[in-house]
This record gives structure tokens, C-alpha cells and sequence, in this order.
């Protein structure tokens, strides 16, 4: 398939640099406020080696990146067809996550990833120029031995103008600290593990979630996955994003899947109640049975950042 | 209680409401409301709703969803409106051509699928029918509808459209092509008062204390856009129960838009229904047109762009009828009458209505509305049409100068938070206008005819002298509402201040003041009057209302709550003198009455199967009926003065009444103030909860049947409460002696009452008679007073093609009344429970708009109305008394020769029917030619175009002329008209 070819190098000069792990891991207090918000994927352009820049059709992404330096990316392509097998599912998805930083004077940002779908990519960082243009924040990076260059556009994405205030404590990056299936008396019945996973509300009404296996993850053999490392790598990786809804009386929120690695998954819904106890947020699976009884999903999440970091303009 | 107080507790008690609350439904306005909801049927919290329409004038209205995913837009100006909702990360959904009207809330639930925000999915539908949400019955007239009608053009053509209306007139108000012009508007349903019929104008009272609803004024249908007539279920925002006529007025737009109407009728345009049947029952003629020509249009557009509008109009229409035997008077200034056969009699009616709106956008989010009218409006020689009077002595009623305007400030501050308030006024001035005579002209009634001619001084009033009625009101509205999408509370206050003063006055000259009774041509007596006679009242009212609409899943609850008071006061009154009283001064009477009352609104709305297209409804709510001057008058001081009395008068032949030929006067204490007879019992006048009221009760079932077809079925009981009774104290039952009487024997009279005795019959003994000490009393005081409507109404509404309407029903109901206890007479009991029969209260009433091809066009109007009653006064003799009494009739005294007679109901009224029912068929025939940006409309209209001749008013006293005809629908009539829009 094309958009394979496409989207590939696409994710490689996006997210994968020659840089190293750097002291960016930790979240500057100096990031320009401009360049914290939710931003939507206008248009991408990129350049394999030696040939001339080239856009790339139909692209769509979200770019969170709030005050404190936390980040989430998802860039795929719309209108994927339904047949795609699973690798190309995965060389057409790509999503990370981890921090961001502006080091004073400078014009670029360093991201450091701390999990990435793509094993190979966990643990990288990568440096982008970046330019403010209105609403609109144009991200370059330059081509590496694993990417070519790319030069993406994005557009900011209005804050709810009837942000409700019942959706407020629920707007924040939020790091996945543990999970398993609990019987309805809350007892553990199977415990479940993840690497560094994270599920992120913003307060346009847009979400993000990318949920990594447990940590340990193999590389690929080769630069492609082969089907079966493909589908080990998506195994258990929910990661999707798209608008939610929170509905206070039934304490539900609802995420709606408006991409998706699977292109036949597009457009569903998962309802999930939840729970804010402090700076934890427990999300909770409808019923399941599972070995013969009926058990919940539950997911326990620490929050990083909330809503005066999503929106620091926030009723000011 | 002062004005000022008044308005002070009025604002601190509107505060405390407003303090607790947040827009109800409101019946001047429209609502589109829905809920919003996923794929999976999850309701959406956060989805910007906008809706948008040319109507708008500030084009477009946006609201979010609350967290159950409903919305709710209000205070909607009707018109076409799309309505787009948008939430990121699904595709824009956009509804299109929904049509709103007044008083509709418009479901529009919205299936919102996960996409991008550019993606947009656009649905074009029929507009909902339904009304899933509110629990009012309404009809919505929009002008362009009723602009394609064989109608009146008056108030009254909405009458003839709803099943179940009935004129307030009575049948001899049926209207054939305008014969009627304005005259006596006015309709009832579902067994209301005919005081309780209102007439509004963008939502603000428009009558006047004259006759509520109908204004003495007209309507300009070049100034409407749209009308909403309320016959069931009124909010909270509504004093009284009755019909509801809203009149939406047209603004003007950027464009510049206007419109012309006419059409004419003459007498070679009406042919003759009259047959050999009618003739024998003493209609020898029809009503002949004499001219008939209605002629209007308007004009609006910009003064400042997205600014400032205007909308003018004008409207002339005349209506002008021959009187059948009556004429002028060839002799008029002298004693006698004599017929001019060369210039028969005729009444004319015609309207002059000029009106102007401003309506000004001030900032984006205040609007401002300003109308002013001028209207010169005459029932001219309107007491010719009874026949007994002549141009002289009916003389015109004139209705000028007669100006009324409205300011109203409507501001939707948040999308959330809306205020508005208004302030109206009807100034009308009534008067009596000369007519074919001259002043000093004498007055004569010829009792053999009993006929007046000569002059128009026949007593006070505004029939029977000069003068005038000025009536004013000032009434004003603040409301704030708050909507959050499952609740739109209201609430709000509104005033009215409404001084009513006449002066009615007899002309000077050798005549003043005094009338001459003939017989033929021998002189009888000669009355003399006693004014001038000037009155002055005022009622205040208030109103504070508060309500909610509040939606729980598919229920809709409709919750209200109002409170009433109502003051009304006789002003200090002075008359002059005249010729033959000194002036004379009445002190202010006050709190005639003062009520205040608690009038809970409660209904409930359900979608039965949630897709907006069936509705089960129910409604419970008390009215308080509508007051205008009812009790203040009665207890003015000045109805105790002796206003007239009569000498007999034995002429010598010279017509002229001396000294010596007039007896006595008949009335000693002429020109004086009697003492009074009659009070009012202090829980009649004063007291919370007093006041006369009723409780409306419905129970409907709505449902869309198929795309454009909508079936409404329901359920009607309106009973009333807070009776009166006159008590005589000076008499009681045992002052009465029963009789019995034959009924004569005839074929029309029902088998149980054809020459069958009747009993149960009281007659007050001598002694007693002429005593009167009379209270007016609560009647609860003395048993049980149960007046009760039940009706059931079956009306569809199709709409169909391009401008297709069909609308129609069937309507039922009886109006029984139970008064079975005595207070003086036993005979109070005699037919004491009267149930009229359902078939009498049945209607069905029917229209189209059918276009056809080629811009071809037929409409049509259908009314299928009860006949009129076949009452039957018996007039019993004292000879058919006296024996089964034991004595001769107690206002005999105890004179020998005894003339007096009783009146006996042979059967209760309204109950009896012989006549055929009447049918009316209407019909036009149009096309539409199109000239640049003009649409001309030549129309060929034939009212009553089956020439059908039913009986509209028959002699409804037993005797020789019993069932005799008095009325006959009008025969068929063509007329000629055109419309232009442009």
C-alpha cells in the first residue's frame, strides 16, 4: 500500500532524531505560553532523501502540549480503507508521548518521548524549529538517517467557549499508574501492567490516549515489522483520540474514536465512569465476565497537569 | 391602594420571583428545542446549537446543550430557520427549512456522528407538526396562508377556520365576503366567556375594557405577518382563558418589500337565496350590497442598514349594506315619519388603518420594536339594521380618534439570560355622530311600530344620545427568563392602568331633553331626561407570573403560576346641569372590586415514542374571567339617578304639548338620586380568591401521521366557579304561589311539552310585589351552581407541494348548567338543569390552499355550524294563569282588570333544534403571474357558492310568527380582487 510509504517516513522524521536522551526529560517553567494548547494537523509536507518536499494527503493529528511540558501525538491519515492488514495499520499510526521544552532564546522545541507506539522510538528525542503564525504553529525538522524532513502545520483548537464546570477536574494529562479486573467488590481478580501510558482531556473537547504494553518491548528485526511483530506491538495498546463528553449526573465520560490504528474502529464510543480522589482519576470499564464472573475494567491514573496547564487563560 | 404602592409591591414581588428564578414558552414567540445525542444514543453536553433565519434580525441565535445533552432557543421571531450543531471532533450536522411559528416549539434532535468539524451533514425535512413540548392549543395563521383564503379579512375569519369556534354574535354574525366588516368580532371555544376573548399584539394586551378582545378597532392584515389564535392551555403569561388572538406584526428588512391587496363586490355581484319556504316566514328581501371594496398594502425596508427598519401600512375597506323597509325620513324635522321609498336605509361600515413599526437593532444584543396606528373606524347607521329605528335616530358610531401604539425592548443578554419588556396603549373614543338631522330636531317613538325616528335623544348611552365614551389603557410587561436547556423559566409582571369616562348629553332647542311616544300619529307622552350624565371609572390590574418548562427525558412539565389583582374604583364624577336637573357631584367610590387571586398552570407533555412526532398531553389550569367595568358600574352612584320620566299627553290636536294636556310625572322623584336597591355583598367585591373564574382541563393526543400530516385529538372541560346571585331580601319562597299551564299544542314543539301541562311555575303574591331590597351574594352561599363544557376536537393539518395546506376537523361539546336552588322564587327550580345536546355544539370546519399547474391556484373555506336554537317564549295570559293560581298575576295588584302575562320557557334554552345547519362553502380561484420581482395575483372569489339559505335568526317567541325568520345567510356573492407583492 502507498499511504505505508507515506506515513512512514513521515513518523520517522516526526519523532526520531540522532539526538539523544538530553536533560529535556524534565518540564522547563519557561515554554512559551503560545505554544501550549491543543493543536489539529492542517497539512503535512515531507521530502524523502534527495527529492523535493511533498504533501502529504489527507493527514490528521493532535498535538497536545501543555505548561508543564507534557505532550501527546497522533498523526494518521483519514480515510484509511478498512482492509488494511496490521501493518499497515501500525505504519499508519503513529503516536507518542512525553515531554516538551523550549530552551530560552531558541526557537526549536525538544521533545523528549517517553513512549511511543513504535518500540524503536520509546526513549528518543527529537528537535523541531517551530514558528507561531497566527493561529497556526508550524513545526520543521530537519531530514536524519532515519527520516526524511517534514515540515508540519497545525492549528490551534478553540477552548469550549460553554466550558462546563463539571468537565473541569477531569481536563489534565493523566499517567497511567495501574489497572486490572476487579471483581464488584473491588477486588483485584487480574492485575494488569503498562509502561509509560498516558490518557490526556483537553479542554476543546478533545482527547488522546495512548496505553503501551508493559515495558520490555523487542525491536523489530527489521526497519518494516513483520506481521506478527505488528500485531504483538498493537496488542493491547489502546491508543485513539477524538472529542469526549462528560456527563456529571452518571459521573461518565464517553471518548469518541475519531481515529484509530484500526480505520474499522473509527467513529466508536466507550463509555467509562470515573472518579477524581485528589489527584487520581480512576476510570472504570462496564461490567465483563471474565472466567465466569463479572468483573470492571478499572484504570488508576496520577494527574500531571490539569486545567490552569491546559488553559492557562483559563477565565482570565 | 395607591397606583404607586401598588407598582412598589408589584416590583419587590416580581424581584422576589425573578430573585428564585431563570423563558417559558411564550405565545408571541417560538421555541426550537431537541436533544443531541451520538451514534450510540448518549446525549451531548457542549454542542453549540445556532440557529438561523432571515427573520432574525440578528440573524442568528447560538446555545450549548446542558449535560443532558437539550437545548432550547426562545423568543424566536416566526420564520424558515436552519439550525447547525457543532461539537469538535464530529461532523457539523445542519437542519434545514424549519418552519416556526408563534407559540410552537419546533423538536429538532440532532444524531451527531464523530468527524471533523468541516465535515458537514446537511438534512432537509418537513418541519416538525408536532409540538411535543407544549401544552396550549393553538392555530397558526401565517399570511401567507390566510392571504390566499376566501375570507373576511377580519378577526373574525379565524373563526371560520377553527372547529369549534363560535362567533360571539351568533349566527347572524356569519359572514358572506366581508358583510360584515369588523362588526361585533369576537369568538368563543371550548365554552369560554366572550369576555375572555383577547386580542394581543406581540404578545401585549391590545383590547379594551370595551369588550376585550374586540377593540372597537380593526385588523390591517397588511401589518401581519403572523397570527396565532390560543384556544386552550394558556401559560401562565394569560390573565384570562379564553381565545387568544396574537397578532405578530411584519418588520421590515433590508430589502425593500412591499404589498397591495384589493377587491370589490356591488349588488349585480349577489344573486338572491331566498325561496318560497322563506318567504312564508317573513323574508321578503335579502340584504342588498350597497358597496363593498377593500383596498391595502404596506411597504418596509431599510433606513439604516442592519440597523434601523421601517414597515408602513394602509389600509381602507367598507362594507355598506341596504336595510330591507327602512328609509329615510321624507319629513324629517317635523313630529312625523314618512317613508322616502327613493332612498332606502343602509348601514356602512368602513375602516381607516394607517400604521407605522420602527424596529431597531440598537446593539447586538437590543432590540427595539416601536408601532404607532392611527385608525378611523365608523359603524355608520348601524341601528338602521334592526329596522326600528331611522338614519336620525341611530345616528353613526364613530370610532376617532382612535390611536394605540406599542414599545417593546426584547434582549437576549447571554445565550442563557433573556429580558424583556414593553409597553402598550389603546386610546379609543366613541361617539355618537349626527345623522340626517339637524340639532332642536324631535325625537319620536311610534309605538305602533315601535319604531324611532326624528332625532337620536331616546335616553343616555351611547344608542341613545350624543356624546362619547373615551376609553384609555396603559399596560406594560417586564419579564426575564433563563434557560439552561432542560428548564426555560420565566417570570415576569405585567400592569395594566385603564381609565374608562363618557359624557352623554340630549341637544338643545324647543325639544331638549325630551322624547315623544305616538301611536301612529295620536301623541301618547312625552319623556324627559335628565342629564347630562358623565361617569368615570379606572380599573387597575396586575399581574406577576412565574413558570417553568422543564424536560425530564421525553416528559415536558409546564408548570406555572400567577397571581391576579385587580382594583377597580368610580372616579369623582360631576354633571353639569341641564334642563331640567341642577349640576350634580358623586363622591369616589373605591375598591369596586378589589380581588386578588392564586391561578396555579400545571401540564405535562410526553414524547410517547421519542422521535418528536406523537405527543400525549395533559393540562389543568384556573382563569380568573376577564373584568371590564362588570361590577364597577354597578356600583357607580350615578346609575341611582332617575334619568328619566314620562307625562301622558292628550293632544288637542296642535302637536303641541302644553300644561294642560300632560298628567302628572310618572317618576316623582325625577332629576334625584333614588335610594339604592341593590348592594353587593363584601365577599362579592373585595377578598383573595372571590373573583369569578373557571378551571380548563385537556387531555390531547398529537401525532404525525406521515410526512406533512399531523392529527390532533382532544379532550375539553372548562367549568366555572365564584357565581352570583341577586337575593331580594324583602321576599322568599313563601311569597310565592304556584300555577300551572297548558302548553299550546303545536307540531315543532317536542312531544313531552305539546299541549302538556306544566307546573312548577311561581307567581309573587301582590302583597309582595314591587318590594325590593336585593343583595348580590356569593351563590355558594345557597347551593350549587355547576356550570361544566365538555367537547372533543378532531382537526388534521396537511401540509403538501409547494404552499399545500389542508386543514380541518370536527368539533363537539355540550354546555350544561346546574342551578337547582332557590334564593327567592321556587321557580328557579323550573328547568334548572339544562343540558344542551352535543349535536347542537357540533362543527366541522374545513380549508385549502391547493396549488395546481400553470401557477394555477384554487382555495377553499368549508363551515358546517349548528342551526340556530328554536326557543319558544310562551307569553301565558293572566286568563290561563289566574285559575290554577287562585288569583289574578301579583303585578296585577289588585286592579281589577288584570293585563299582566308571564313568560315560560316550553323548552330550556338552546336546546331545541328544527332548523337545517349551516353550511357555507367558499372558494377562489387564482393565478400567479410574475412581472420582474412582482407576483401578481388576480383573484375571482364566490362566498357561499351552493347560494345556500339557511335561517341565521328566527322569532324565538311563541305565537303566530313563531319561527319565523329574522336572518337568512347572506346569498351568493362574487368577488373581484388582486394581490401584489413586490
Amino acid at each position: 500500500m502507498r499511504i505505508r510509504y507515506v506515513v512512514l517516513p513521515v513518523l520517522l522524521a516526526s519523532l526520531v532524531t540522532a539526538e539523544s536522551w538530553s536533560a529535556a526529560s524534565q518540564a522547563p517553567a519557561t515554554n512559551p505560553r503560545t505554544l501550549v494548547g491543543t493543536w489539529r494537523l492542517a497539512s503535512l509536507e515531507r521530502s524523502e532523501a534527495g527529492q523535493p518536499a511533498a504533501a502529504v494527503a489527507n493527514p490528521i493529528g493532535i498535538l497536545i502540549q501543555d505548561a508543564k511540558g507534557n505532550v501527546i501525538e497522533l498523526v494518521t491519515l483519514k480515510g484509511r480503507p478498512g482492509s488494511i492488514d496490521i501493518v499497515e495499520q501500525f505504519t499508519t499510526f503513529q503516536a507518542s508521548s512525553g515531554t516538551w521544552s523550549v530552551a530560552p532564546g531558541q526557537s526549536t522545541i525538544t521533545y523528549q518521548i517517553k513512549g511511543d507506539l513504535d518500540p524503536r522510538r520509546s526513549g528518543q528525542q527529537i528537535v523541531r524549529s517551530y514558528e507561531r503564525q497566527g493561529e497556526q504553529l508550524v513545526l520543521t525538522q530537519a531530514a536524519s538517517a532515519v527520516a526524511p524532513a517534514s515540515k508540519s502545520t497545525w492549528e490551534r483548537v478553540s477552548e469550549l467557549e460553554a466550558f462546563p464546570d463539571y468537565q473541569r477536574d477531569v481536563v489534565g494529562f493523566w499517567q497511567w499508574v495501574s489497572a486490572g479486573l476487579e471483581d464488584l467488590n473491588g477486588k483485584m481478580v487480574q492485575p494488569a501492567s503498562r509502561d509509560y501510558s498516558v490518557i490526556v482531556y483537553t479542554p476543546t473537547g478533545l482527547m488522546a490516549v495512548l496505553y503501551l504494553p508493559p515495558a520490555g518491548r523487542k525491536p523489530f528485526s527489521g526497519p518494516r515489522p513483520t506481521l506478527e511483530e505488528a500485531r504483538t506491538a498493537m496488542q493491547g495498546v489502546p491508543t485513539y483520540f477524538g472529542p469526549y463528553i462528560v456527563q456529571p449526573k452518571s459521573s461518565t465520560v464517553i471518548h469518541y474514536q475519531m481515529a484509530i490504528p484500526n480505520p474499522n474502529q473509527t467513529g466508536n464510543s466507550l463509555l467509562r465512569n470515573f472518579t477524581i480522589k485528589g489527584q487520581e482519576l480512576i476510570l472504570t470499564f462496564p461490567p465483563q465476565t471474565f472466567n465466569g464472573q463479572r468483573v470492571r475494567n478499572t484504570l488508576h491514573l496520577k494527574r500531571l497537569s490539569g486545567l490552569a496547564d491546559m488553559w492557562p487563560d483559563y477565565r482570565q | 391602594m395607591k397606583g404607586y404602592d401598588l407598582r412598589s409591591i408589584a416590583l419587590a414581588l416580581a424581584g422576589l420571583l425573578i430573585a428564585g428564578a431563570a423563558h417559558g414558552q411564550s405565545f408571541s414567540s417560538g421555541t426550537i428545542a431537541g436533544v443531541v445525542k451520538d451514534a450510540s444514543g448518549a446525549v451531548l453536553p457542549g454542542v453549540t446549537v445556532e440557529a438561523a433565519s432571515p427573520a432574525l434580525i440578528e440573524k442568528v441565535r447560538t446555545v450549548v446543550t446542558d449535560d443532558s445533552g437539550v437545548f432550547r432557543i426562545v423568543d424566536l421571531r416566526p420564520g424558515v430557520y436552519s439550525v447547525t450543531f457543532t461539537l469538535e471532533g464530529f461532523s457539523t450536522l445542519r437542519r434545514e427549512g424549519i418552519e416556526l411559528t408563534t407559540g410552537f416549539t419546533a423538536t429538532v434532535n440532532a444524531d451527531m456522528s464523530v468527524g471533523a468539524l468541516a465535515e458537514t451533514v446537511t438534512v432537509s425535512g418537513a418541519a416538525p407538526l408536532v409540538d411535543v413540548q407544549n401544552v396550549n392549543q393553538q392555530r397558526v395563521f401565517s399570511r401567507t396562508v390566510t392571504e390566499q383564503l376566501p375570507s373576511s379579512s377580519t378577526l373574525n375569519q379565524y373563526a371560520t377556520l377553527i372547529p369549534g369556534a363560535v362567533l360571539t354574535s351568533g349566527a347572524s354574525a356569519q359572514d358572506v365576503g366581508g358583510s360584515r366588516g369588523e362588526f361585533q368580532t369576537g369568538f368563543t371555544i371550548h365554552g369560554a366567556r366572550t369576555n375572555d376573548f383577547q386580542q394581543t399584539r406581540d404578545g401585549m394586551f391590545w383590547g379594551t375594557l370595551v369588550a376585550a378582545g374586540n377593540k372597537m378597532s380593526s385588523l390591517n392584515q397588511a401589518t401581519v405577518d403572523e397570527v396565532t389564535v390560543q384556544t386552550s392551555g394558556a401559560t401562565a403569561e394569560a390573565e384570562s382563558g379564553g381565545v387568544i388572538v396574537n397578532v405578530v406584526p411584519r418588520d421590515g428588512g433590508n430589502t425593500f418589500r412591499g404589498s397591495f391587496a384589493g377587491n370589490f363586490a356591488n349588488q349585480a355581484l349577489q344573486t338572491n337565496n331566498l325561496d318560497d319556504e322563506l318567504k312564508g316566514r317573513g323574508v321578503t328581501v335579502v340584504a342588498e350590497i350597497r358597496k363593498r371594496y377593500d383596498v391595502g398594502g404596506g411597504l418596509g425596508g431599510p433606513v439604516m442598514r442592519d440597523r434601523l427598519w421601517f414597515f408602513a401600512s394602509s389600509r381602507y375597506w367598507v362594507t355598506s349594506t341596504y336595510v330591507p323597509g327602512n328609509y329615510f325620513n321624507a319629513t324629517q324635522g317635523t313630529l312625523f315619519y314618512t317613508p322616502d321609498l327613493s332612498r332606502p336605509l343602509y348601514d356602512e361600515n368602513s375602516y381607516f388603518d394607517n400604521r407605522i413599526r420602527l424596529t431597531w437593532q440598537a446593539a447586538e444584543r437590543h432590540k427595539i420594536a416601536a408601532t404607532y396606528g392611527v385608525e378611523r373606524n365608523c359603524n355608520c347607521l348601524n341601528n338602521v339594521s334592526t329596522g326600528m329605528r331611522d338614519a336620525a335616530a341611530s345616528g353613526s358610531a364613530k370610532y376617532w380618534p382612535n390611536r394605540n401604539g406599542q414599545l417593546s425592548w426584547n434582549s437576549p443578554v447571554t445565550n442563557r439570560l433573556l429580558f424583556e419588556g414593553g409597553v402598550a396603549f389603546v386610546s379609543l373614543v366613541q361617539q355618537r355622530l349626527r345623522v340626517g338631522s339637524t340639532p332642536g330636531d324631535p325625537a319620536v317613538l311610534d309605538q305602533e311600530r315601535n319604531y324611532r325616528y326624528g332625532n337620536h335623544r331616546f335616553g343616555y348611552g351611547l344608542s341613545d344620545s350624543f356624546g362619547e365614551q373615551r376609553t384609555f389603557q396603559m399596560n406594560e410587561k417586564f419579564a426575564v427568563s433563563y434557560v439552561t436547556g432542560s428548564h426555560a423559566f420565566k417570570a415576569g409582571l405585567q400592569f395594566l392602568y385603564a381609565p374608562r369616562e363618557t359624557f352623554f348629553y340630549q341637544d338643545g332647542g324647543p325639544h331638549a331633553d325630551r322624547s315623544y311616544t305616538f301611536l301612529g300619529r295620536t301623541p301618547v307622552s312625552v319623556t324627559y331626561y335628565g342629564g347630562p350624565l358623565a361617569t368615570s371609572l379606572r380599573q387597575d390590574t396586575l399581574g406577576l407570573f412565574a413558570q417553568d418548562q422543564w424536560n425530564v427525558n421525553r416528559l415536558t412539565l409546564n408548570l406555572g403560576l400567577r397571581f391576579d389583582y385587580l382594583n377597580g374604583k368610580v372616579r369623582e364624577q360631576h354633571m353639569p346641569a341641564g334642563t331640567f336637573v341642577p349640576a350634580r357631584d358623586f363622591a369616589p367610590v373605591e375598591d369596586v372590586p378589589k380581588w386578588t387571586d392564586i391561578n396555579p398552570r400545571i401540564g405535562a407533555s410526553y414524547d410517547l415514542f421519542g422521535t418528536g412526532r406523537t405527543a400525549v398531553k395533559g393540562f389543568i389550569g384556573r382563569y380568573v374571567n376577564f373584568e371590564a367595568f362588570g361590577i364597577t358600574t354597578a356600583n357607580n352612584p350615578a346609575n341611582l339617578l332617575v334619568l328619566s320620566a314620562t307625562r301622558t299627553w292628550t293632544d288637542n290636536g296642535d302637536y303641541v304639548p302644553q300644561e294642560s294636556e300632560l298628567g302628572p310625572l310618572s317618576d316623582s322623584a325625577f332629576g334625584q338620586v333614588r335610594q339604592a336597591t341593590t348592594r353587593y355583598a363584601d365577599d362579592v367585591v373585595r377578598g383573595f380568591g372571590v373573583r369569578p373564574y373557571n378551571w380548563q382541563g385537556s387531555i390531547q393526543v398529537q401525532h404525525e401521521l406521515g410526512n406533512g400530516i399531523a392529527l390532533n385529538v382532544g379532550y375539553f372541560r372548562t367549568w366555572y366557579g365564584n357565581f352570583t346571585v341577586t337575593d331580594n331580601l324583602a321576599i322568599g319562597p313563601a311569597d310565592f304561589n304556584e300555577y300551572c299551564i297548558t302548553a299550546p299544542t303545536h307540531q315543532d314543539l317536542p312531544s313531552d311539552v305539546s299541549g302538556k301541562r306544566i307546573c312548577g311555575l311561581y307567581d309573587l303574591n301582590p302583597a309582595k310585589f314591587g318590594q325590593v331590597n336585593n343583595l348580590v351574594a356569593q351563590a355558594s352561599d345557597y347551593g350549587d351552581y355547576n356550570e361544566v363544557f365538555n367537547g372533543v376536537d378532531v382537526s388534521v393539518n396537511v401540509r403538501f407541494g409547494s404552499g399545500g395546506v389542508v386543514q380541518g376537523g370536527i368539533a363537539t361539546g355540550s354546555q350544561s348548567v346546574d342551578r337547582c336552588f332557590i334564593v327567592d322564587s321556587p321557580q328557579e327550580e323550573y328547568q334548572c338543569d339544562v343540558a344542551p345536546p352535543w349535536s347542537g355544539g357540533t362543527q366541522f370546519k374545513l380549508f385549502t390552499v391547493y396549488p395546481l399547474p400553470w401557477d394555477l391556484q384554487v382555495s377553499a373555506t368549508y363551515q358546517d355550524s349548528p342551526p340556530v336554537p328554536t326557543n319558544a317564549g310562551f307569553v301565558a295570559t293572566n286568563a290561563m294563569i289566574a285559575q290554577s293560581l287562585g288569583r289574578n298575576l301579583g303585578a296585577c295588584g289588585t286592579r281589577p282588570t288584570c293585563t299582566a302575562t308571564a313568560t315560560i320557557e316550553l323548552v330550556p334554552l338552546g336546546t331545541h333544534f328544527l332548523e337545517p345547519r349551516i353550511r357555507q362553502l367558499d372558494i377562489r380561484f387564482t393565478r400567479n403571474f410574475a412581472y420582474r420581482s412582482m407576483r401578481i395575483q388576480p383573484q375571482f372569489d364566490l362566498y357561499n357558492a351552493f347560494n345556500a339559505n339557511p335561517v341565521t335568526g328566527i322569532i324565538t317567541r311563541f305565537g303566530a310568527a313563531w319561527q319565523n325568520a329574522t336572518s337568512v345567510l347572506n346569498p351568493r356573492t362574487i368577488k373581484f380582487g388582486v394581490n401584489i407583492t413586490y
